[in-house]
């Protein structure tokens, strides 16, 4: 008689989970095709998370891990202090990146996951998130109140496009990215209430 | 080879004397304790093994021993244990016990506490057994509690499933009378119900609430009707643990305990706005939360160790301070702690290792603000008001005023609620009133799933993702 392989946990099973999101897509994530992949049954699967809604909750977390990561990252490597200008590009050039490194998952973070769990106390936070950042950062909060609005449309813009382009539904380089950011930056925050055309291009 | 039983005897007290040895008992002091440790260790059912593992790496991993103020307040609450440890001792000798759970009124426990002369026993059991097993030896309450009384498909909370099961099988004396407080939490009645069931009359109890029915926004420490009626109960209470203990206790009773229990709270908010204040941090998350250990409970011991330890701790912070010494280096970021951390001491370390400081551990109206309500003449009308302004007591509304207004009072950069998975009800509340919060004070606020009490429903693993992401969201808002 076989006996079935006993898993580590629940991080081997979203380990798996995001490796097929990241190769096929989230529409090609089951249980059964993780099972299969760990070699084990789908009730061996159940006996750790509840359904493929908690699957994809774990899955769209550990996005916004590597999604933030990368926007840290590249701000500390900028030399402080950093002004306003360039933090909003700096953050919407790793939007891009981000949304062609890791494509499927930033596609099911910006669509179906949004829909799903923007309401999860847990996940919330991490939407609407340059706002939320601009709200706070030194360079930004001084005018935070006086254009909310624009900080809105800006994420809004480089969301938008940075969703087409991950989609395909754009095909976009280095050039027409900036581009894109250049003109979100200067039509919603232009220069005479800080916001600037040219800053640093990280 | 075995080894003689006077040699593996004496091995087995060289790790209790260690464990003592590293929180400061020495010389003659540590050998007349030693007994009582002991004992206290088969109380909270640890082995030598669970010793040995908390003095090489359980306590070492998540206190900084070098600091004695650190090392006092931990062996005050191993003192306390101790205590606990003893009730039943104390009920066979013919002194009255009163237990109480946690939160409680800490001032009408202590009252009866003075009252008693020293002939009379106060503990809060499941409370400090949690604590000690949790904080220090990183046993769950699910560990420890086995019994099918409860289990942990019932979805109680660890610490009532504790006092239930440690209760149910002796190893938690039955007291004169348990006084349960149902302001915070209407479990931790329906536990003493169910104790009394089970054990008949040997377990005695009495409990104060009230209705969950004050109008959204209503501030209820200045509705006077709510805090008459809130008065009016604590005083039958009173009157009812008296007719168990007989023990009267008097309005100097509760003068002298309010007294003591103010004098600790002020160094406490001392020590809050020096470590919240500092930057760099002087003490973790986890430390800052230790010292708060008997803000909402008595100590059998008294207030004259943890008072102490506050003292002592005070001390060694200014001089972090003057020397610019932290935990983290200067401009980490602050992330104020609504729950209690010391259960999962693993938390404020995985927030640590990300750069960010677990501050302001459990958000409490300070001794400042309790001062202000001590106007009335009747203290069972001071004790009501300033449990009606506790922000986990009140209607939602008024506990997002009370928070945000203690928020304001801090430089901070973000808040974490959470942890509160075990209860129906708070958890839900807190999902909606951090919204609310968060849109007043522009501060953050984010949320972490899981169960202070019985941290081992949640591997450490699995909210690392999440933990990541709020220190990096806190980190890119101060690099900006």
């Amino acid at each position: 008689m076989s006996r079935e392989k006993a898993l580590c946990g629940k991080e081997e099973i979203i380990r798996v989970a995001v490796g097929i999101v990241d190769r096929e897509g989230m529409e090609a994530l089951s249980v059964r095709g993780i099972a299969k992949e760990l070699g084990v049954s789908s009730m061996t699967i159940y006996h750790y998370v509840e359904n493929l809604r908690d699957i994809k909750r774990e899955v769209l977390i550990k996005g916004f891990d590597r999604f933030y990561a990368c926007i840290y990252q590249a701000l500390n490597r900028l030399p402080v202090p950093v002004d306003r200008n360039t933090f909003c590009r700096t953050i919407a050039m790793q939007v891009f990146a981000f949304a062609a490194a890791e494509r499927n998952v930033f596609l099911f973070m910006f669509s179906e996951g949004r829909q799903m769990f923007r309401g999860d106390a847990e996940i919330r936070p991490f939407y609407a998130f340059l706002e939320k950042l601009m709200k706070r950062a030194k360079a930004t909060q001084n005018d935070w109140a006086a254009h909310e609005q624009a900080y809105h449309l800006f994420e809004m813009g480089v969301l938008s496009i940075a969703y087409q382009y991950s989609a395909g539904m754009e095909n976009l380089d280095e050039e027409k990215i900036c581009g894109y950011i250049d003109f979100f930056l200067n039509k919603c925050l232009p220069e005479e209430t800080g916001g600037a055309a040219k800053g640093n291009r990280t | 080879m075995v080894m003689p039983e006077s040699g593996a005897q004496n091995m087995r007290e060289d790790i209790h004397r260690e464990f003592l040895g590293l929180l400061g008992w020495q010389g003659e002091e540590l050998e007349r304790f030693l007994p009582d440790w002991r004992r206290t260790a088969d109380y909270l059912g640890l082995t030598d093994g669970d010793v040995r593992y908390a003095v090489a790496e359980g306590i070492p991993a998540h206190w900084d021993l070098t600091l004695a103020g650190v090392r006092k307040c931990i062996a005050a609450c191993i003192r306390e244990a101790a205590e606990a440890a003893k009730m039943g001792l104390y009920r066979q000798r013919g002194d009255p016990v009163l237990y109480s759970n946690m939160p409680a009124a800490p001032v009408c426990m202590y009252a009866n506490k003075l009252a008693g002369g020293g002939r009379l026993h106060i503990s809060h059991p499941d409370f400090i057994m949690a604590t000690v097993l949790n904080a220090f030896f990183s046993k769950g309450c699910g560990e420890f509690s086995g019994a099918p009384c409860m289990n942990a498909d019932c979805r109680h909370c660890g610490m009532n499933r504790l006092r239930a099961d440690a209760g149910r099988n002796g190893r938690i004396a039955p007291p004169t009378i348990t006084w349960n407080w149902g302001l915070h939490c209407n479990e931790a009645p329906k536990t003493e119900e169910m104790l009394r069931c089970i054990q008949g009359n040997e377990w005695n109890d009495v409990f104060i609430t009230i209705p969950h029915d004050a109008p959204l926004g209503d501030r209820e420490a200045e509705d006077e009707d709510r805090v008459d009626y809130l008065a009016s109960e604590i005083r039958l209470g009173q009157e009812q643990v008296t007719a168990c203990t007989g023990v009267a206790v008097e309005q100097e009773h509760l003068r002298r305990a309010m007294d003591e229990y103010i004098a600790y709270m002020r160094r406490v908010e001392v020590l809050t706005n020096l470590v919240v204040g500092a930057d760099p941090q002087p003490l973790t998350g986890n430390e800052l939360t230790l010292f708060g250990v008997c803000m909402e409970v008595s100590f059998d011991i008294g207030f004259s160790y943890i008072d102490d330890a506050l003292d002592t701790v005070i001390e060694e912070v200014r001089g972090r301070i003057a020397r610019g010494e932290g935990v983290l280096p200067k401009g980490a970021p602050k992330l104020a702690c609504d729950f209690n951390p010391l259960n999962v001491p693993w938390v404020d370390g995985a927030f640590r290792e990300n750069g960010v400081n677990l501050t302001l551990g459990r958000i409490f109206q300070p001794a400042s603000s309790l001062s202000d309500l001590l106007g009335d003449d009747d203290l069972y009308r001071t004790i009501a008001r300033q449990s009606l302004s506790d922000p986990n007591a009140v209607n939602m509304r008024d506990q997002v005023e009370i928070v945000t207004k203690l928020l304001r009072r801090y430089t901070i950069n973000g808040v974490l609620y959470g942890f509160f998975a075990f209860d129906r009800w708070i958890g839900a509340l807190q999902k909606t009133a951090i919204q609310i919060i968060e849109a007043r004070t522009n501060i953050p606020h984010f949320y972490l799933e899981g169960d202070f009490w019985d941290a081992d429903r949640y591997r450490p693993e699995e909210k690392m993702a999440v933990i990541r992401s709020i220190c990096n969201c806190l980190k890119i808002s101060g690099i900006a």
